[in-house]
């Protein structure tokens, strides 16, 4: 790890699925070559970054058809 | 360029109720909103693009009241949102997979006719978008968990994308799948991308996820409970 540690902001896993870290785990076991676009793209941040620096995840809220009904029915309740 | 017949129309999933069986023919149309802006002078009318698209899917198929077949998909459901998938392509790694959501049963037809077989037809308006990708996982059986084969892009992207899952059938006792898809540039780590929602039955969910896609995709499984036997199929597709 270049001298450098490293705290994971995601799950990592190899090729095959093993696991090489959890999210919030100071990792060790990631190979060197990918350390590059992991760091590029937020996915490992050096362990003494603040939360607040580490960027956002990736991932939008999901949009739930059920959840989205439950709301329009509340709204025409409110309406009503 | 490939030509596909009938046959490779691998799937043809509702919210996860697997329809192909009972379907006979499926028409996916998208459709520019035009507006007329033809002026004084114009001999030749002219139409402009709004910017908007409509889609609208049709399906035909035979009447089918089993307990994971047309009728329990659609009969009074015309009005809930949906998420629908199907291929054209055949249902391996990489083939197309094409998925909406806030697909709505408009029209859901039960036609019997005197010496036929009794049909189903379903008009579907769709409200949102269609996600046109490929399939990461193939429809099948998956009793242990495990990873899909990874999905090679050629080339990362960096708008974003929709991640479709679709639960068909679900046995065993207290069964769980936690279903993720991981994105990878090198082929070597791989880090989660987006995780579906736990499924503990039949569900279909789409995902949507902002920023760079990494130019591999995989889907991994984690399989709980006691004899679990989970159906499902899973797609992603680039924005």
């Amino acid at each position: 790890m270049n001298g450098q540690d490293y705290r994971t902001t995601t799950d990592l896993t190899d090729a095959d699925g093993h696991v090489l870290a959890a999210t919030g785990d100071t990792c060790n076991a990631v190979p060197s070559e990918s350390l590059g676009w992991l760091i590029e793209q937020g996915v490992i941040v050096p362990v003494n970054t603040a939360a607040a620096e580490v960027a956002p995840a990736r991932v939008e809220p999901a949009v739930n058809p059920d959840t989205d009904d439950a709301a329009d029915d509340t709204d025409d309740e409110d309406e009503e | 360029m490939a030509k596909y017949g009938s046959n490779s129309v691998a799937f043809l999933i509702i919210n996860g109720y697997d329809v192909t069986g009972v379907s006979t023919s499926l028409s996916d149309v998208s459709t520019a909103t035009l507006e007329e802006t033809t002026g004084l002078g114009d001999a030749w009318q002219e139409q402009t693009s709004t910017g908007n698209l409509t889609a609208e899917l049709t399906a035909e198929g035979f009447y089918n009241d089993g307990t994971a077949s047309i009728d329990a998909a659609l009969s009074e459901s015309e009005q809930t949102s949906k998420v629908v998938s199907y291929t054209y392509e055949g249902g391996t790694l990489g083939n197309g997979m094409t998925s909406h959501e806030g697909v709505f049963a408009g029209t859901y037809t039960r036609s019997p006719t005197r010496g036929e077989l009794t049909k189903a037809n379903g008009t579907y308006t769709v409200s949102g978008t269609k996600d046109e990708g490929v399939v990461l996982l193939p429809l099948a059986s998956v009793t242990a968990t495990g990873t899909g084969s990874a999905q090679n892009n050629d080339a990362s992207t960096a708008s974003g994308g929709a991640g479709t899952l679709q639960v068909t059938t679900v046995t065993g006792t207290s069964p769980t799948a936690d279903v993720k898809i991981q994105d990878s540039a090198d082929n070597i780590t791989y880090a989660d991308l987006m995780t579906f929602t736990q499924a503990t039955g039949r569900t279909a969910e789409r995902k949507t996820v902002s920023g760079t896609v990494n130019q591999y995709l995989k889907a991994t499984y984690t399989i709980g409970g006691t004899s679990p036997d989970f159906t499902m199929v899973v797609g992603f597709a680039r924005g």
